[in-house]
């Protein structure tokens, strides 16, 4: 489990910065465009997991800021994904912590701890339940990463 | 002499008649709070463009430099975000306080969009002027935008908040059609509504007084329980 660097993973968005549409970013591999599109303008870090990668993208879109994430294959091809937002607040991402062998901590939307574990196949899971409040996940009955939100704890000495 | 059986079955009656009056009443709460909360978002959304774009002809005409104006985006827009959400009920400022306004300054701004035009090793104090000044414009620029995904959301929210409130006065005028007393009938649909609706917003704000402001769930129970009792009580009126 590591970060991957601009040289290895990174995107180009297609369009312009300037554009009112929604942005979309082509992936580029090594330097060499791969023609896979996926929604999204900045890539704020992208984590390969073996064979995987593990993409965390926002809109840049400043007062209504959301994120992508994205399960990649080997291949490019979305195995899993998943949409945090709020009508309520714009988020801003940090990567807090990679924890080996399966767990990444950031922060995001609110006063919360956030943390993604990736799941090694694909486990049941009931869509739309359980899910914090803020993610969003396409409809489906299996994930290939679970996400948990907790509220920061402050050391209060 | 009346049977006293009979006359508690008549209490009972108007009792339960209370109750589910109380419970249709929560339609145009929640109805209410959905509509006021989504339309004041979508009313933020509209007036953050409006000012990045009155900034951006502002910097265009000379007026202000593009850093003043991108710098003044990044102050008004808390300023309005601190208008709408007292403009919010007492259940959309909980949410609101629950995720709590961040942002990024002014620095991390300028950060990201010159790695967006000029690449990640790009640094922003080696740009030239002109560079600079694309710079800003594209914050501002990112400033007016809106999020699709958030504004349909909005846009849907809204909706069922504007159906909500048209069932409850559906039902309302039902009720008023096939009462025998339609003038007793409308009054009493009339205050049991509007308790129902001030009740809730009364019953949130006294929740948000006693839970704290950021805590969505003991606020929004306090708005349904607010406005269920305020709908339940003036029955007996």
């Amino acid at each position: 489990m590591r970060l991957l660097p601009p040289s290895e993973f990174s995107l180009r968005l297609l369009g312009s910065p300037f554009s009112e549409e929604m942005p979309q970013s082509e992936i580029v591999s090594n330097g060499q465009p791969t023609g896979k599109i996926v929604n999204g303008a900045v890539l704020e870090t992208a984590i390969r997991w073996n064979d995987l990668v593990l993409a965390f993208v926002t809109d840049n879109i400043t007062n209504q800021e959301a994120m992508h994430i994205y399960l990649f294959d080997a291949g490019y091809q979305v195995i899993d994904s998943a949409w945090l937002g709020s009508i309520y607040a714009s988020g801003v991402f940090s990567l807090v912590d990679v924890c080996p062998p399966n767990a990444i901590r950031f922060r995001f939307l609110g006063d919360m701890d956030w943390t993604l574990e990736l799941l090694s196949r694909d486990t049941f899971a009931l869509p739309y339940v359980f899910e914090p409040c803020g993610v969003s996940r396409p409809f489906g009955f299996h994930r290939r990463f679970r996400i948990r939100a907790k509220r920061r704890q402050y050391d209060r000495r | 002499m009346a049977d006293p059986i009979s006359i508690k079955d008549c209490e009972d009656k108007k009792l339960f008649d209370q109750s589910i009056k109380a419970l249709e009443t929560q339609l145009a709460n929640v109805g209410a709070h959905v509509t006021i909360d989504s339309g004041t978002r979508l009313a933020y959304a509209r007036e953050i463009k409006l000012m990045a774009r009155k900034l951006e002809a502002d910097a265009l005409a000379g007026k202000i430099s593009w850093g003043d104006a991108a710098k003044q985006a990044q102050e008004t827009r808390n300023l309005i975000m601190e208008i709408f959400r007292r403009q919010s009920t007492s259940v959309g400022r909980a949410m609101a306080q629950k995720f709590k306004v961040s942002g990024y300054s002014l620095n991390e701004l300028v950060a990201r969009h010159t790695s967006l035009h000029y690449g990640k090793e790009a640094m922003f104090k080696n740009l030239t002027s002109g560079k600079k000044d694309k710079v800003y414009a594209s914050i501002i620029k990112s400033a007016g935008k809106s999020n699709q995904k958030i504004s349909a959301a909005l846009s849907r929210l809204s909706y069922i908040g504007r159906s909500l409130i048209v069932i409850s006065l559906g039902i309302s005028a039902y009720n008023i059609a096939t009462s025998t007393n339609k003038l007793s009938t409308t009054r009493a649909e009339l205050l049991a509504t509007g308790a129902g609706i001030g009740g809730g917003i009364a019953g949130g704000a006294m929740a948000g007084l006693v839970c704290g402001p950021a805590a969505p769930v003991c606020v929004t129970m306090g708005a349904f329980v607010g406005g269920a009792l305020a709908s339940f009580g003036i029955g007996f009126f």
